[in-house]
């Protein structure tokens, strides 16, 4: 079988994968502040993402380096995020999960089509002038633009780790994450520590989807993997789990790219897919065995 | 007289808790016990534990000598065996009368889940609603209710479904006291009457002393002592856990 | 329910359409094929997501495969599958007549098949998936098949395939007592709706209607009643999945063409607007469903009209207002002004009452 037999094709697949994984953790990092401060389940996530590609690609074509994309992308979708929960999102948190996941289904639609009219159809990347390296005498390629971005995608899951430990808003949401009420009680404003977290979600989708532009490309259409990678990355790790989520992030992007060597690439998507309902009935039948369900 | 339930070396653990720890009781076919303890003794995880709601870790419960342990949750009840939750559990956007009417022990097979709600059905329902009192409100949703009245509403849904043992968790919790006098009535009658078993969770000694011919008393998952109702309230390890002594 | 003169009502309006609209308005005949097939979309999404509780974004499938397993029935019956596909479908082989009328109920009978066999194999796994689980566990399904649909060859992969074009005499459409191919369907679609809610009304008599929304309400209640939940949950999947194949079958051979994503399994328009159609006239009732539908479809057809190009922006809009202010819908509005008419009894004596246990009983 390919696997066994191409071993250089396998350990690219698997850097390969690393490295897109780093951006999937990100995604689902920012899906698991959601989730566990708001108990929201943010289906836009991946419209997130794909508008902050769309962003960078705007500074790109302006003709700047796609990189000073990054923070301009960042910055955007931490404001649209905030509008959005002030609009729309503040009306369904305390509401029935099935209302959450309908209300964000529907923004991102909207988003979705929006980009689809302003931006067009057609798959776009932002170029970034950086070369490759090769190792093992040609055998394994490392574009150097994906490796910044799994540097920068650390780098930006981190920093956000270290805001969330170290500043006031960080901590109040942490705390609020624990026990709303009693988080109310002692005085902090819950309703500013969700905007902010859903903000700030959006904004490291943003950062992520600066990323994917750069990396790869960008499509209106190409948001719904990303929620899904998120949902599963989350699922998998379990919401407190923040190594987890990291570790099972890398993790994905391996096996994605193993198996669209695998299968072709035309199957990457339904494979995304098909993992996500593996993943899930997988964990329902362990949880059956001591007669317990998935929450 | 025999065994109903029997109950052996029973043990259950979450994680590092020893929620039950080698429990083991027989229930008398016919008789009213109680099972009384302080809060975190155990009492609800032992009736979880005998109805399939979890696996347990280890030992044997056996109804009318049907071995429990391996059941799934559904499948205990045909058997003739029901529980009523400390935290009511009722169908809320149903009527009282529909909470019923679905309650009747009936066929699940495939000839038969498709038949129509006998017109008979509607006669019994009322007839238990009003057993419980709660004839007034049969066609109010059963969210609309007040927690005592769900509890009873859980109660009349269980008879609904002619059950030869009832395991009540906390029958008389959130009832008011003024009713409880009825309720003890209603349980003995029901007892009596119908020769339904009764397994009941108390916290009120008066309905403990007043209800049951046998209890059982547990604490930090073990069982402590049983006895005749006279002989647990004077029991002193008894007294001892209930005040926090041991 | 309304009261039963009401529910008369509305069925013979419904009624006057199915049988006069080709003649009333012929132009309209596409749309009110349209009509029934998301009448059908929205009822049948309603027994599991407003009676039972479960919210499915995963009904799609089975209108789809219900497509593609019509389709392929009704060309392979007189020609050979891979041929068509490869050749460019209708323009190269033409069904005979008597070939048509008999390959396509065959057609709809397997597509009714082949659909609810494999509802019986998903919901065997997936029906054990609860609340939010259950939801994104049906999105990715009805995703990934369209994906997967794509990679079928057999089927034209991404391009999609053609149906059997409505045959022609002598190069005109041929003509039967009500009309040509577009009547013909629109009187099978409105004879699937009727079908349907026949079957649906019939169903929520029943008491397996009843256990639904026991299962809805608190599904650990019912099992802890004795009730086999699994059982009644696939078999309800088995009952939305037939009418959806049949639905797939009616509108492949509507549209002309089937494309994987774009027709077939296209979770992001024929997905959602089930789960809207419902939630909009209200979920859990027989009408609902069929009052959200006929709302939506004027919806969609004047912001088709008049918003091309912002329709699918105004459908995501139309989702977040319907969602965040009219969760209960037309027939939740309706129950809260007028809830005789729904069977339930507001008597202010009833909730003053309080629990009379005579002890003589």
């Amino acid at each position: 079988m390919i696997l066994i037999q191409a071993p250089f094709l396998n350990l690219q697949a698997i850097l390969d994968g690393l490295m897109i994984g780093a951006i999937f953790a990100l995604v689902a990092y920012g899906m698991a502040l959601a989730w566990g401060v708001m108990n929201i389940i943010n289906i836009a996530q991946g419209e997130f993402v794909i508008l902050g590609g769309y962003i960078t690609f705007m500074v790109y074509k302006l003709g700047f380096s796609p990189f000073f994309g990054a923070p301009l992308s960042f910055a955007f979708l931490f404001i649209l995020g905030f509008l959005l929960y002030k609009l729309i999102v503040h009306r369904v948190v305390d509401r029935d999960m099935f209302i959450s996941i309908l209300a964000t289904f529907g923004i991102s639609i909207m988003i979705r089509q929006i980009m689809n009219l302003i931006f067009g159809s057609q798959v776009e990347t932002a170029l970034t002038g950086l070369g490759t390296i090769f190792l093992f005498d040609h055998n394994i390629t490392i574009a150097l633009v994906k490796f910044s971005s799994f540097v920068i995608a650390v780098a930006g899951a981190l920093g956000v780790i270290y805001f969330m430990k170290t500043s006031k808003l960080g901590r109040a949401i942490r705390a609020t994450a624990q026990n709303p009420r009693a988080a109310r009680i002692l005085g902090v404003d819950t309703e500013k520590v969700y905007a902010y977290t859903y903000a700030i979600n959006a904004a490291i989708c943003g950062l992520a989807g600066s990323l994917v532009v750069m990396t790869y490309t960008i499509h209106p259409y190409m948001g719904l993997p990303y929620t899904v990678r998120s949902f599963m990355i989350v699922i998998v790790a379990g919401l407190g789990n923040i190594p987890g989520v990291l570790a099972s992030g890398l993790g994905l992007g391996a096996l994605e790219e193993l198996s669209a060597y695998a299968f072709g690439t035309e199957y990457r998507i339904g494979l995304v897919f098909l993992f996500l309902v593996i993943i899930l009935v997988y964990r329902s039948k362990k949880l059956a065995k001591r007669r317990e369900y998935l929450k | 007289m025999t065994n109903i339930l029997e109950v052996n070396n029973v043990s259950k653990f979450f994680g590092g808790v020893r929620a039950n720890e080698e429990i083991s009781l027989n229930i008398k076919k016919g008789s009213i016990v109680s099972l009384i303890g302080p809060n975190g003794s155990g009492k609800t995880t032992l009736f979880n534990s005998i109805v399939g709601t979890h696996p347990i870790d280890s030992g044997s419960i056996k109804f009318e000598e049907k071995e429990l342990s391996k059941m799934l949750v559904h499948e205990i009840p045909p058997l003739g065996l029901l529980r009523t939750f400390q935290q009511t559990k009722i169908y809320g956007q149903m009527s009282c009368m529909m909470n019923m009417k679905i309650s009747k022990k009936v066929s699940n097979s495939y000839k038969r889940m498709f038949d129509k709600l006998p017109k008979e059905l509607d006669d019994e329902a009322e007839q238990i609603l009003s057993f419980v009192g709660l004839y007034e409100k049969r066609h109010l949703r059963a969210g609309e209710l007040s927690f005592g009245q769900q509890k009873l509403l859980e109660l009349a849904m269980a008879l609904m479904n002619e059950p030869k043992m009832l395991m009540l968790d906390e029958p008389t919790a959130g009832i008011n006291p003024t009713l409880i006098n009825g309720i003890i009535d209603r349980l003995i009658k029901i007892n009596d009457k119908y020769k339904i078993t009764l397994f009941v969770i108390e916290h009120n000694m008066r309905v403990v002393m007043n209800l049951a011919q046998h209890v059982f008393c547990m604490a930090h998952g073990k069982m402590l002592a049983d006895g005749k109702p006279e002989e647990i309230k004077n029991n002193k390890l008894v007294i001892d856990a209930y005040l926090g002594a041991s | 329910m309304i009261s039963d003169k009401k529910e008369l009502i509305g069925f013979l309006i419904l009624l006057f359409f199915g049988i006069f609209a080709p003649i009333i308005a012929p132009s309209y005949r596409v749309q009110f094929s349209e009509l029934w097939i998301f009448m059908v979309f929205a009822s049948t999404w309603n027994v599991q997501g407003g009676k039972m509780g479960y919210n499915t974004f995963g009904n799609i499938i089975f209108f789809g495969l219900g497509m593609y397993v019509c389709a392929s029935t009704q060309i392979a019956f007189a020609f050979n599958l891979s041929d068509w596909t490869a050749a460019g479908g209708y323009k190269t082989f033409v069904h005979s007549i008597p070939d048509y009328f008999i390959s396509l109920p065959i057609g709809l009978l397997f597509a009714g098949i082949v659909s609810t066999a494999v509802a019986l194999v998903l919901g065997s796994f997936m029906l054990i998936l609860r609340g939010h689980y259950f939801a994104i566990g049906t999105l990715g399904l009805g995703i990934a098949a369209g994906e997967f649909a794509t990679t079928v060859d057999i089927w034209g992969g991404g391009m999609g395939m053609t149906v059997p074009v409505w045959p022609k005499i002598d190069g005109q459409d041929l003509e039967l007592f009500f009309g040509v191919g577009m009547d013909f369907f629109f009187y099978l679609t409105f004879i699937l709706f009727l079908f349907t809610f026949f079957t649906l009304k019939w169903l929520y008599s029943t008491r397996f209607g009843l256990i639904l929304t026991a299962i809805r309400d608190n599904e650990d209640k019912a099992e802890a009643m004795g009730i086999p939940t699994m059982r009644y949950k696939v078999t309800g999947w088995l009952f939305s999945a037939f009418f959806m194949g049949l639905a797939g079958g009616l509108f492949g051979n509507i549209n002309g063409y089937i494309e994987p994503t774009e027709v077939a399994f296209n979770g992001a328009t024929f997905g959602v607007y089930m789960v809207l159609m419902t939630i909009l006239g209200g979920k859990g009732t027989l009408w609902g469903p069929i009052i959200g539908a006929i709302l939506f479809q004027l919806f969609k057809e004047f912001f088709w009209t008049y918003f091309l190009g912002w329709q699918l922006v105004a459908l995501g809009f139309l989702i977040v207002i319907i969602v965040v202010f009219f969760p209960e819908g037309i027939m939740g509005w309706l129950r809260e002004r007028r809830p005789e008419w729904f069977g339930e009894i507001i008597d202010k004596k009833a909730r003053l009452a309080q629990v009379k246990i005579n002890i003589n009983d």
